[in-house]
């Protein structure tokens, strides 16, 4: 494996349901970059993001994923999640009766005892401390007034109910206090106002210039989060495969022009 | 599997139980005379009373075939004050009122000075028993639950022993919870614990009750010796009169080793509320009658359970939501979580008596399978005599669902962890219903252990 790349996704093939949907893609990225990904619905944006994650209903068929020179595709997805890296939901998934701070403790604290055990070959040192409630309520309100959302916020049940910007709010919440190193934002604008979007995305830029080496890839249909979350790279996705790269004056051209021109030509039909 | 088994002879054979050993047993409590009537009336129904069978529509889904119950009796009757008292004595603690008690003796009570001097009663029944004859008289076993009303009623009558009081007067409202703990040290055989709450014309309580048996050991050298069966046959009879308000919870954590049967009633008269938190997670198997008679008008109950079974746990739930005024509410809410091979049967029924005009009922079960290999089975019913009602229901059983397992998981959590909290979730809008904080989280750290 070459290691010298921070993250790479190989001749990724991925199947749903024994249908063929990412169908040899290829991506790498540095710590710290900021890359988007575009495509016409349907491309296969989502089924990168999940296959990112381990969804055991997305099969790779073909390819890997590997970050800082571990075979992410040999991983489950929490384990995929202590390695750091980390999804904001296109569809985030109501979690009834436990509240997003009850949720995000344990979150937290499952890291802290996994990252531990890892480090002593899979034992739990006994000394390893959950994180002191005064220190988790402070984390979570400095992440709540990032995302400007009230206090209250934090002993709703996780997801149930919400409003598709609460939703979103809740997946860059639960980013600030997971701290990944690799973020994937799979269309976080989409069902967001303006405002909401703004708040959102400043969120997102604030997380990153706390931890530059933060690389994030971010998945969208529209260039209008771009104006918000610069990306030095774009991709354009479609049919399953990387078909452009560039960089940010691509989701401009993409604005203007539609995709239809990077299509492959229809087959002809004698 | 048969689905009636016609079991000719019963679980008991009616020569064992006889007039002597009663009068005995009855001496070692230090009955009163009418005590002792009581005791041999509800002996002279048990012997007339068949036992349980698979062919009553009530047991049909049940398997009494290894419970040995005559031998669990006989040791009873010999042996009544067999209780090994261990060293230590915890006690809950509140600033209201509690009642210890361990292996039906009571260990300790306490009633704040304040509360005692307004009238309220608050002890364990031999007490209210030997200083509050005419009352307990007047309540015990004769309007709610009452001997006659099964076999497991009727044995009960013979042998109750232990249990709590509480009589609130008119108008007294008591903030803080009330609490019991009752205990059973490992090799205990029974318990014939029994509840009687009275709230007069207005009155306002809350009662934490929390049942629980030391993990079986053995005695030094017999470790390895099976557990014997331990019979709990229980009752519960709660009377509220008019205006009153009573929040009652119990929480049910006997030792694996447990029979657990029990008879639970609240009779509610005119715009009574009773707010009832059932759960349930120990036991080897149990079977539950629990009762709600709305008798006066505008009365509500609203029952909420919590059950979690695992190994080979059998808890088998029977509700009657019965509303005999008109302008009543009753609303059931049992969340039931299955682990392994474990099996839980609700069969839940709402009545509406003739002229019950303007009922308002209704009743929900829902199951959370963890284990293709555990069942459920959710049984509700409805019988409307009256025209003007609403009555509905909804029963459902289902599992862990792939999407919230995925998501969690995306967030680190392992899977024990991630189940853990979809577990804690499905119960959650059942626990946060316990006024008192210490008993939420004591209930969901059991939950949490049962998990693994
Ligand atoms: N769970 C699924 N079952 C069946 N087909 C799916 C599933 N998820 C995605 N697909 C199909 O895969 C293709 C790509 O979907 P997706 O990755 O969600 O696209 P995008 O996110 O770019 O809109 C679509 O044709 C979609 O219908
Ligand atoms: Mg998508």
């Amino acid at each position: 494996m070459d290691t010298s790349i921070w993250f790479e996704v190989k001749n990724l093939h991925v199947s749903v349901a024994g249908k063929p949907i990412l169908k040899g893609l290829n991506l790498s990225m540095n710590a710290g970059e900021v890359h988007a990904i575009m495509g016409p619905n349907g491309s296969g944006k989502s089924t990168l993001a999940y296959s990112i994650m381990g969804h055991p209903n997305y099969t790779v068929t073909q390819g890997d994923i590997v970050f800082e020179g571990k075979n992410v595709l040999a991983m489950k997805p929490d384990e995929r999640s202590r390695l750091g890296l980390f999804l904001a939901f296109q569809y985030p998934v109501a979690i009834p009766g436990v509240t997003v701070a009850n949720f995000l403790r344990t979150a937290v604290n499952a890291r802290i005892k996994a990252t531990a055990a890892a480090q002593h070959d899979g034992v739990l040192p006994a000394d390893v401390k959950s994180i002191s409630i005064p220190e988790f309520r402070k984390q979570l309100r400095d992440a709540m007034r990032i995302l400007k959302v009230d206090d209250s916020f934090a002993s709703r049940y996780l997801n149930d109910g919400f409003s598709g910007g609460e939703k979103k709010r809740a997946e860059i919440l639960q980013m600030a206090l997971l701290k990944p190193q690799l973020a994937v934002l799979d269309e976080t604008d989409s069902g967001l106002d303006i405002d909401a979007l703004r708040i959102v995305s400043e969120g997102v830029n604030i997380l990153h210039e706390r931890d530059p080496q933060m690389g994030i890839l971010v998945i969208t249909h529209y260039q209008r989060l771009l104006n918000y979350i610069r990306p030095q790279f774009v991709h354009v996705l479609i049919n399953g495969q990387v078909a452009e790269s560039g960089g940010p004056d691509l989701a401009l051209q993409l604005e203007e022009r539609g995709y239809d021109w990077l299509r492959e030509p229809e087959p002809e039909v004698k | 599997m048969p689905i009636v088994n016609l079991r000719p002879a019963p679980l008991v054979k009616s020569g064992e139980l006889n007039r002597e050993a009663i009068e005995h047993y009855s001496a070692s409590q230090n009955d009163p005379d009418w005590m002792l009537a009581r005791r041999l009336e509800a002996l002279r129904v048990f012997r007339d009373t068949p036992a349980p069978q698979r062919s009553d529509e009530l047991w049909r889904r049940v398997d009494l075939s290894t419970l040995k119950l005559e031998q669990i009796l006989t040791a009873i009757t010999s042996n009544s004050s067999s209780a090994t008292m261990p060293a230590e004595v915890p006690h809950p603690s509140s600033a209201s009122g509690w009642v210890a008690h361990v292996n039906g003796t009571s260990t300790g009570t306490y009633l704040n000075p304040e509360l005692a001097q307004q009238g309220v009663v608050f002890t364990d029944l031999a007490t209210a028993i030997q200083q509050h004859g005419d009352l307990i008289q007047k309540y015990l076993m004769t309007e709610c639950v009452k001997v006659s009303d099964s076999y497991f009623a009727a044995l009960h009558g013979v042998y109750l022993r232990g249990g709590t009081v509480l009589v609130v007067p008119a108008g007294v409202h008591i903030k803080e919870p009330l609490r019991t703990l009752t205990r059973m040290t490992a090799w205990q055989p029974d318990s014939f614990t029994h509840t009687l709450v009275v709230l007069q014309e207005g009155a306002q309580a809350t009662l934490i009750e929390e049942f629980t048996s030391d993990p079986v050991e053995g005695p030094a050298g017999n470790s390895s010796a099976r557990p014997p069966q331990v019979l709990v046959n229980g009752a519960v009879e709660i009377i509220l009169g008019k205006d009153s308000q009573l929040d009652y919870i119990s929480l049910q954590d006997w030792g694996r080793n447990v029979w657990n049967f029990t008879t639970e009633r609240a009779h509610l008269y005119e715009s009574a509320t009773v707010h009832w938190v059932l759960g349930g997670l120990g036991a080897r198997f149990t079977k539950t009658l629990l009762e709600a008679d709305l008798l006066g008008p505008k009365s509500t109950a609203l029952l909420s359970g919590v059950f979690f079974t695992d190994s080979k746990q059998q808890m088998h739930i029977d509700t009657q939501q019965n509303h005999i005024a008109p302008a009543c509410k009753s609303d059931l809410l049992y969340k039931v979580a299955l682990r392994d091979e474990s099996r839980t049967v609700w069969r839940g029924n709402i009545r509406v008596f003739p002229g019950a005009q303007k009922s308002d009922g209704y009743q929900a079960n829902r199951n959370l399978q963890l284990s293709p290999r555990s069942r459920a089975d959710s049984i509700p019913g409805l019988e409307i005599e009256a025209d003007d009602v609403r009555c509905t229901h909804g029963a459902t059983v289902g599992q862990l669902e792939e999407e919230p397992m995925f998501y969690m998981a995306t967030r680190g959590l392992p899977e024990v962890d991630a189940r853990r909290l979809m577990v804690e979730g499905f119960f959650a809008p059942v626990i946060d219903r316990i006024p008192l904080e210490e008993t939420r989280e004591r209930l969901t750290s059991e939950i949490s252990r049962k998990i693994g």
